[in-house]
């Protein structure tokens, strides 16, 4: 279950000089949250966004998945410009969004639907990618009836079953319980790992980031700038106890807290 | 006449005081006529009921030393009914149907004691229709103003008279307002009311009388004049007085008809040329017909609307003409 | 224990009973004269000849027909305004002067436009069913989560996917309530409706007006209770449907 490669060996994705302000509604004061974002995703790569709560990476990852527009700057995928929301680039949001009025099957078939999949050739792509999340049995089920950690699961295997180009995770497991979460971040490397999707996962977490990515990319406060960019070149799977794990958390969250004091 | 001190001296001032108490007290003797509260109610810009706006306007009602007031002015008569069975009208002017019903089913205790009028209603078709008589009714839908009305009775006889059942005509419960429009849009194909409808549904030429009601049933009850059977009880001399100013209020109209008219174009708001047509048609009379108001009970009671054994006595108790002169109008 | 439900209501109509046996309620009919007019009612009919059980489905009729054009018209149009502010502000006021008008002041204009016939009465159980069923869709629509809508957009839905897909399920479980309410408000106008819609002769509305015009009252509460049964099993009929389709939840 491969990705779609990107063509050639550029960039999945790109952000350009991106910029975003509000017009705050009671003063018409004009809001700078995010001030000259220069970023490349590589293909198959897992980077991570940090930075403090409120900084704009939830606004940055939108952007980046079409849900709102920059006021300066272009985001490219695949060096063409985006226009809206569209299925090459994947979001699965904290608030897992299923459609509660359709079983786990049906939400994953949605997309497939769309696309123009006929009935059983989306049963059949959708049970594939259950099948990957680990869900297989749970097809006529509502998603009243999991848990969060499933209803991510199946959240992921909707996005993945349209085969994005990209996948942009807004800090999908900041709903659930340490230990759900815990096992949910093995699950998303594990997943990784089998498909080597390409994943832009933002977190306020940076234990959830230390494990996860490849790079960890720190933000400022408002107006958040990249700060800080930060290889992690653990092997997988990563332990939290390991020094070096500890010192690189350690690391950045000085460097991060530097940043909110400056 | 030795008066022995300490007895009481019926001086001049003593028995004046005691003729004043006496008439305080003892209103009607001595020849006082003392103001007496009536609260009365009828219809809303009912023709039939001309004969109290004639007695308001032209004071007959103040000359019997009647302070009338206006218990209440209803759209139709088991609203007023109503208003009796809550006790809150003492006289009032309603069609015999609701007085009769109500009064069949102990539902309010009154007394019929004068007649506004009888007659003053009509068979009415659609202009499209072609009818010479009411043989022209069969298969066809009819609207009454009100299931067992005296309206309902006479569309029955009328039928009978031609030969038909009542199982002939589509008949049907409609307000006399929608009538006419009903009429116009040839939803029904006739109607049977009580005028003005008729009148103005001819003027509009929304259709044409085809029978004047008293032509099937001469003398047929429609507006009365009753009143709470406790309120006659404790104030016989009042209601005494209240028929005798609506016998003269009657009396008037008969003798001024063109003054009538003017005066029922002011009271229900009715175009003259409807109301000089509608006048036409009606009876102002103030003797009611007991046989005619026994006719409609044992049609009630042979509906089943009712439930009387014996319709004669029933009707003998509930009409009281003892304070109407003579044998009439 | 369920059977301790019946209690209530079997107390009161013995102590109705009680109070008209005694002679302390005027004018009132009993329960047991009530009864008697059910079955003078379905037996014999008033008038003679015309049964309950045609007035019965008259009344049916008129109400199916009234509220089905109310669901054809409202849904779409609630679900339009929920969704484009443009047209929510163009409609809105206009749903919001012409709600508060109960739908009995309309008796008038609808014997001038729709007559004497079943269309009249339809147009007023229209009326009844309508607005509840409009005011419950656009707060639904309203209160569809965003996050679902975003979600699907990235799935690649465009509006009309969305709205269809999205919008209408999302918003189900509020339309669904403003039916119910919708019915009940509409079964309630059929008396009034009925005064004007008789041309057929049958209606429950109007047999109860018959009654009351020859001071029948035991038949008048018997058309009550009739009117009020019909009206309790729709909407349970709606609270299965809405069980059903609402398993999700």
């Amino acid at each position: 279950m491969e990705m779609s490669a990107a063509g050639g060996n550029g960039p999945v994705l790109e952000l350009r000089s991106l910029g975003k302000s509000f017009r705050e509604k009671k003063t018409g004061r004009a809001l700078d949250v995010l001030e000259r974002i220069d970023l490349e995703i590589a293909p198959g790569h897992l980077t991570c966004l940090v930075g403090p709560s409120g900084c704009g990476k939830t606004t940055l990852l939108r952007i980046m998945g079409g849900l709102e527009e920059p006021s300066s700057g272009e985001v490219l995928l695949e060096s063409r410009p985006v226009e809206g929301p569209g299925p090459e680039r994947g979001v699965v949001f904290q608030e897992y969004a299923l459609f509660p009025w359709r079983t786990v099957l049906k939400n994953v078939t949605f997309g497939l639907r769309l696309k123009g999949f006929s009935l059983s050739d989306a049963r059949a792509r959708a049970e594939e990618y259950l099948a990957i999340v680990g869900l297989t049995g749970y097809e006529d089920l509502y998603p009243r009836e999991l848990s969060g950690g499933m209803k991510q699961r199946v959240a992921i295997a909707r996005t993945l079953a349209v085969e994005p180009k990209i996948l942009l995770m807004d800090e999908p497991f900041a709903s659930l319980d340490a230990q759900n979460r815990n096992g949910m971040q093995e699950f998303l490397v594990d997943l990784w790992q089998r498909t080597g999707a390409t994943i832009v996962f933002v977190t306020h977490s940076v234990d959830e980031a230390v494990f996860l990515g490849q790079e960890v990319i720190g933000l400022s406060g408002r107006p958040a700038r990249i700060v800080s960019r930060f290889e992690n070149l653990l092997p997988y799977p990563r332990l939290r106890t390991e020094t070096c794990f500890v010192e690189l958390r350690a690391r950045i969250l000085e460097y991060l807290a530097v940043e909110m004091m400056g | 006449m030795t008066h022995r001190v300490g007895a009481i001296k019926p001086g001049a001032a003593n028995l004046l005081a005691i003729a004043v108490a006496a008439a305080i007290i003892f209103p009607g003797c001595g020849g006082t006529k003392q103001t007496r509260v009536v609260r009365v109610g009828y219809l809303r810009n009912d023709l039939h009921q001309l004969a109290y706006y004639v007695a308001r306007e032209k004071g007959f009602f103040e000359e019997q030393g009647l302070d009338v007031r206006e218990g209440g002015v209803f759209n139709a008569g088991p609203e007023e009914m109503s208003a009796f069975s809550a006790g809150d009208l003492d006289m009032g002017y309603v069609g015999t149907a609701p007085a009769v019903t109500f009064s069949a089913q102990d539902m309010a205790d009154i007394k019929i004691v004068a007649q506004s009028n009888q007659e003053g209603s009509a068979i009415v078709v659609r202009n499209g229709l072609e009818a010479e008589d009411i043989s022209a009714l069969k298969g066809r839908t009819v609207a009454v103003p009100g299931y067992s009305t005296v309206q309902d009775l006479l569309l029955r006889m009328a039928l009978e008279k031609a030969g038909l059942k009542p199982e002939d005509v589509n008949i049907i419960t409609l307000k006399p307002p929608e009538m006419i429009t009903a009429l116009s849009s040839s939803q029904v194909d006739g109607f049977v009311a009580w005028e003005p409808y008729p009148s103005q549904a001819a003027e509009q030429k929304a259709g044409r009388v085809l029978v004047d009601s008293g032509r099937t049933w001469p003398h047929h009850p429609c507006c009365m004049l009753v009143v709470d059977s406790g309120f006659l009880k404790k104030n016989p001399d009042a209601v005494r007085r209240m028929v005798a100013a609506h016998v003269k209020a009657t009396g008037y109209i008969r003798a001024n008809r063109l003054e009538a008219a003017d005066m029922a174009h002011l009271f229900t708001g009715q175009d003259r040329p409807v109301v000089n047509r509608a006048m036409k048609n009606i009876d102002f009379t103030y003797m009611p017909d007991i046989k005619g108001i026994r006719r409609y009970v044992e049609f009630l009671a042979g509906n089943g609307v009712i439930k009387s054994e014996d319709p004669g006595s029933f009707t003998r108790e509930l009409v009281d003409v003892e304070f109407l002169p003579g044998e009439g109008p | 224990m369920r059977k301790w439900r019946y209690i209530s209501p079997l107390a009161a109509i013995g102590l109705w009973q009680l109070l008209c046996s005694a002679g302390a309620l005027k004018g009132t009919p009993s329960p047991v004269q009530v009864v008697q007019g059910l079955y003078e009612l379905t037996v014999t009919g008033l008038p003679p000849g015309y049964r309950l059980f045609g007035h019965l489905f008259a009344s049916l009729e008129r109400f199916l027909l009234g509220f089905a054009i109310a669901l054809a018209l409202a849904v779409p149009i609630g679900v339009l305004m929920g969704w484009s502010t443009i047209f929510d502000n163009f409609l809105d006021p206009l749903v919001e002067v012409v709600r508060p008008v109960p739908p009995l002041a309309w008796l008038p204009l609808a014997v001038l436009w729709f007559g004497i016939g079943t269309l009249s009465g339809s147009f007023i159980i229209f009326l009844g069913c309508f607005f509840p069923i409009v005011l419950n869709t656009v707060s639904g629509v309203k209160s569809v989560d965003a996050n679902m809508v975003e979600a699907a957009r990235t799935l690649g839905a465009r509006d009309r996917t969305i709205l269809a897909r999205v919008m209408v399920p999302g918003a189900l479980p509020s339309i669904i309530t403003g039916l119910r309410i919708g019915v009940g408000i509409g079964w309630m106008t059929l008396v009034a409706a009925e005064m004007i819609s008789v041309q057929s002769g049958y209606g429950l509305g109007y047999m109860i007006m018959l009654a009351r015009d020859v001071a029948r009252y035991n038949l008048v509460v018997a058309g009550m209770v009739v009117i009020g049964l019909v009206g309790f099993l729709m909407d349970r009929i709606i609270k299965a449907v809405e069980k059903r389709v609402l398993k999700w939840r």
